[in-house]
């Protein structure tokens, strides 16, 4: 079975990581940066890494980031027409960065979810500076947070910013820990906790949390996710989705292999759905040869009449 | 019966003109100008406003998303179709229509006809092919609009010093087969999956490039059978019952070169003296009644 893996340029490191895990569970892997793919829509939709085409690939690992996401839905679009299996759904790559969208989609499948405000400019920030309580937390259209305090300084903030960008506005929570969790199909199979007094430590989720990280894994559809939840003295509070996990604070922390156990993961599922779309193959076939037979013996019938 | 118009903070021709022929038909047409609505989601539940008005109030939404606002208007309509409200695009086609190389992708997944396309983020991935490529080619930005961005490369070595260009603005190296066809296009507006209308738009002298907004000239055409037939298509794998598609009709039989989500009609009405705006908020009427 052939694994494609697609990383940022600036991630290669944890790319070839990877990869190296990878071929003890794949025949072939091939890990290709993004800006070194180039896609194709002509007689057919075609994605290529110089003169390979990545359809034949059987299945395809994108390590999806913030600055090229379009690309990365683009690429597993394309890839997904070509019957390429990808753990992540083309239609859910770019709701990790979509806050809006993700904690309305979880909240209406039952999930607690933070108070979160969306805009594109500015000028809509006096709408909702009667709503908010400082200090805030803003998200840029880059991905990076923000603690503002005042509200001149919020203003001084968007100012900043192109018109039509989404900016989210969230208010901090006083965290006592918090807690990463990294779901792979029905299974938390690492999570820890990082708090001040005690930074990084390995933790055994508790029940409810445990099956809290599995429902959000199934609510976004993929085969695995990285969840961060905020704790605190009263409750915990999911605080970020993630498509591309810090494989290597994972396994220091935890002492879990985490890449190993994705991978082997996908190489399972992978196998059975190669098992699923060659037994449909048969029985197609089966299907076709019974009624071929059933058209002679009633060729020969007629014949026999005739 | 109410209706909400959602669109850029400063009105154009046709947010003018569907805030006329709205008030003709609804009850209360207000403006949204995108801009200024705030979304806030709570355990409480979802609150979409501008200023203290609630869009959630409305019996439908008449989206006009510009580009510049394409994911926060992608993540608005979303949000009001979860929440029942009628809008008349399917809301990922703000996201498709906008995004040019997409929008090609999903019509071929859609077996319609497109011209040749490549896509990447650095030229050296696309420099060893463009010896294979038939010149002129076209290189576009991904995301521009009203034939801005729109590039025309005679030879290799301009095709690689545009590509230059983009690359040092960090844009995507989007290239594509030139459609010859005399430097006019076709541009149909669809409402309600069915042709409102339809133009021939020509460039003007010396220019290659027909949309009217860069002095293009439209002339009235009537799209039927095949050419019609594709547009509707094209909308409906768009799913976008309001928009325009553009056709060319090339050597090898006509090809769709883009789709607008966002599309104007002033050329159009001008053209050929159809009522386009009228059409959309009857259009609008009849979907809130369904």
């Amino acid at each position: 079975m052939k694994l494609l893996i697609i990383g940022d340029p600036k991630e290669e490191g944890i790319g070839k990581v990877v990869s190296k895990e990878a071929r003890k569970f794949f025949t072939k892997v091939l890990y290709v940066p993004i800006n070194r793919i180039r896609l194709e829509v002509s007689d057919d939709i075609r994605v290529f890494y110089e003169n390979e085409d990545l359809g034949s690939y059987d299945g395809v690992l994108p390590m999806p980031t913030m600055e090229n996401a379009e690309f990365f839905y683009l690429v597993t679009r394309m890839l997904e027409k070509n019957v390429v299996y990808t753990p992540i759904p083309s239609d859910v790559i770019l709701l990790p960065w979509n806050k809006p969208l993700l904690s309305y989609t979880l909240r209406k499948n039952g999930i607690k979810i933070r108070k979160v405000f969306a805009i594109a400019q500015n000028v809509a920030a006096s709408t909702i500076m009667n709503e908010i309580k400082f200090p805030v937390f803003i998200t840029t259209p880059s991905g990076r947070r923000v603690l503002v305090t005042k509200e001149e300084v919020l203003k001084d903030v968007l100012n900043l910013f192109k018109a039509g960008n989404m900016i989210t506005i969230e208010k901090p929570i006083k965290a006592t820990s918090v807690v990463w969790s990294f779901v792979v199909g029905d299974e938390v199979i690492a999570s820890y906790e990082k708090s001040e007094e005690k930074g990084r430590r390995a933790i055994r989720l508790d029940k409810e949390l445990e099956e809290i990280s599995i429902k959000i894994r199934e609510i976004l559809k993929s085969d695995f996710c990285v969840l961060s939840f905020v704790k605190t003295k009263n409750e915990t509070v999911l605080s970020n989705v993630s498509f591309s996990p810090d494989y290597k604070v994972f396994n220091e922390v935890t002492g879990i292999n985490t890449i190993s156990l994705l991978l082997s993961y996908l190489a399972e599922k992978l196998y059975e759905e190669k098992k699923g779309m060659l037994n449909k193959f048969v029985d197609s076939v089966k299907g076709i040869l019974g009624w071929l037979l059933n058209e002679v013996s009633n060729l020969r019938s007629v014949k026999q009449r005739v | 019966m109410k209706l909400a118009i959602l669109g850029p903070l400063n009105r154009g021709y046709e947010e003018i003109r569907l805030m006329k022929e709205g008030k003709k038909v609804f009850n209360s047409v207000s403006y949204f100008p995108i801009p200024q609505v705030t979304v806030e989601i709570s355990e409480k539940g979802l609150e979409l406003k501008y200023k203290r008005v609630s869009l959630k109030d409305f019996d439908c939404v008449l989206p006009r998303i510009p580009r510049t606002y394409k994911t926060f208007g992608y993540t608005l309509l979303t949000l009001l179709k979860e929440e029942g409200i009628p809008i008349p695009i399917e809301p990922i086609s703000v996201f498709t229509s906008h995004n040019k190389f997409l929008t090609l992708l999903v019509l071929k997944e859609h077996n319609l006809p497109v011209p040749k396309t490549f896509l990447a983020l650095d030229r050296n991935v696309l420099e060893p092919y463009l010896d294979e490529l038939k010149y002129p080619v076209v290189l576009k930005l991904l995301y521009g609009s009203l034939g801005k961005g729109v590039v025309f490369a005679d030879s290799k070595q301009s095709a690689l010093s545009m590509m230059d260009a983009l690359e040092r603005f960090k844009e995507p190296i989007f290239v594509e087969e030139f459609i010859k066809a005399n430097a006019e296009d076709i541009r149909v507006y669809i409402v309600g999956y069915e042709v409102a209308g339809s133009m021939k738009r020509i460039a003007k002298e010396g220019e290659r490039r027909s949309n009217i907004g860069i002095g293009g000239t439209g002339v009235k055409y009537e799209a039927k059978g095949k050419i019609a037939e594709m547009a509707i298509k094209a909308a409906m794998a768009m799913g976008m019952e309001i928009c325009g598609i553009d056709i060319m009709e090339g050597p090898k039989g006509p090809v769709i070169i883009e789709t607008n989500v966002n599309a104007q009609f002033h050329g159009l009405e001008k053209a050929t003296g159809i009522n386009v705006a009228k059409k959309i908020i009857n259009y609008m009427k009849e979907k809130v009644k369904r």
